[in-house]
């Protein structure tokens, strides 16, 4: 497997290290209300706002592949992220310990789920 | 198939997309060993007589886009699948790393400057501007995704992910190089071709020092030539780069050879063409905790 990924990805393939922002290791479930998507490289970004316990809500920010990394996994037609509606997405938490997380899979709202990056389960 | 014009419902997700496999992962392709039946097609000839390297050289990228009826692609990620074995990556980014350190192709330079590759090595993540959506440039951009060539000049295309697409249009009538532009430090400098029996010949001047020759920190300096050789062998496509840099290298360095397929998918097919380019906003910088890249 390691010799067919050094015969692959000869060159960059993908942006930065997600373990230089991200922690494999802190898995965590954003349930709520897509705000906003931003369509762009190297990553497009989801802003979901989450309500805590209390009530208050919080906006996150969600990072995840570019567009052509999302059309691959199927993701890039229309319909399939609408503002409004209430999305689940698990993420990765951000080493800084903003509201900001690297997306590993998105429940879509008729419930579907579909797995955008395998984190350290690829190991 | 229709083509992706339907109008967003809901303005959430702004602009489609870019390329399935752009100039910076056309690895790939050289990496599925071309078959011997894509070498053996005769090679096609400009009206010159000189080999037609036109054509859409990104080979023929696994289709998993979905049918719009909910089959998303399963078994990899977005990562995984451009080896055409829908494989995900191990551990993509820390093996890259080391993959990459590990080839022994490196540039000679000179003892004093080994000191300062290993530091933007390691600094890669802010030093290196690509990451910051800037033009890898010439040579560490590779060859094109896309070529047309037209009697006396080539023009060649490229999508490069995340900076964007680009394109360099070069004279091969035998002109020197421009008296202004060659002098002007630039990402991908000023460039002329000449044909060398059937392998066209394009030599490279005028760079800045932003760029690199390539990922692990091989900065260069305002001298740097570099020549280019791309020849086609059929519907195959050979890529190989020589940076030349006195000032810094012991001797010039050969670039690993690639090899391009030429994509003969139908028009209709979602990886047949090129996707319209997103634009590249970096956001990830004061996110970056630890000096991990790949």
């Amino acid at each position: 497997m390691f010799g067919l990924l050094v015969a692959a990805v000869p060159l960059l393939a993908h942006h930065h290290a997600v373990q230089a922002e991200f922690d494999y290791d802190k898995e965590m479930t954003l349930t709520g209300t897509l705000e906003r998507v931003e369509w762009v490289n190297p990553h497009a970004f989801f802003f979901l706002a989450v309500a805590g316990e209390n009530g208050d809500v919080t906006t996150w920010s969600v990072a995840t592949v570019g567009p052509s990394g999302l059309r691959r996994v199927g993701l890039s037609r229309p319909g399939f992220f609408e503002v409004g509606k209430t999305y689940t997405l698990g993420t990765y938490q951000a080493l800084d310990g903003t509201d900001f997380a690297w997306l590993r899979d998105v429940t879509l709202p008729d419930g579907r789920v579909v797995t955008v990056w395998s984190g350290k389960d690829g190991r | 198939m229709k083509p992706y014009s339907s109008r967003y419902s809901v303005a959430t997700v702004v602009a489609i997309a870019a390329l399935w496999l752009g100039p910076m992962s056309v690895g790939p392709q050289g990496a599925q060993a071309p078959g011997a039946a894509a070498e053996s097609i005769p090679t096609p000839r400009a009206p010159d007589g000189k080999p037609d390297l036109t054509g859409l050289w990104t080979g023929n990228p696994p289709t998993t886009v979905d049918t719009g009826q909910g089959d998303f692609v399963t078994g990899i990620d977005a990562r995984g699948g451009n080896d055409g074995t829908g494989a995900g990556a191990v551990n993509f980014e820390r093996d890259s790393t080391l993959s990459r350190r590990s080839d022994p192709n490196k540039p000679m330079y000179k003892p004093e400057f080994w000191e300062r590759v290993n530091y933007l090595d390691d600094n890669r993540n802010v030093e290196d501007s690509y990451f910051s959506c800037a033009n890898p440039g010439v040579p560490r951009q590779g060859p094109p995704i896309k070529i047309m060539q037209a009697p006396g000049e080539v023009a060649f295309f490229y999508d490069i992910y995340p900076a964007g697409r680009t394109y360099r249009t070069i004279p091969t009538d035998g002109r020197p190089h421009h008296p202004d532009r060659s002098l002007e430090p630039t990402w991908m400098g000023d460039s002329v071709g000449h044909w060398e029996g059937d392998t066209l010949v394009i030599e490279t001047i005028g760079f800045n020092v932003t760029t690199w020759l390539e990922t692990p920190g091989y900065f260069h300096g305002y001298d740097l030539v570099v020549t280019e050789r791309l020849s086609r062998e059929g519907n195959v496509l050979h890529y190989q780069a020589t940076a030349e840099d006195p000032e810094m290298l012991t001797e010039p360095w050969v670039m690993n050879p690639r090899t391009l397929n030429l994509n003969t998918l139908a028009w209709d097919d979602p990886a047949a063409g090129l996707w319209e380019d997103v634009p590249c906003i970096e956001k990830d910088l004061e996110h970056l905790v630890t000096k991990e890249h790949h």
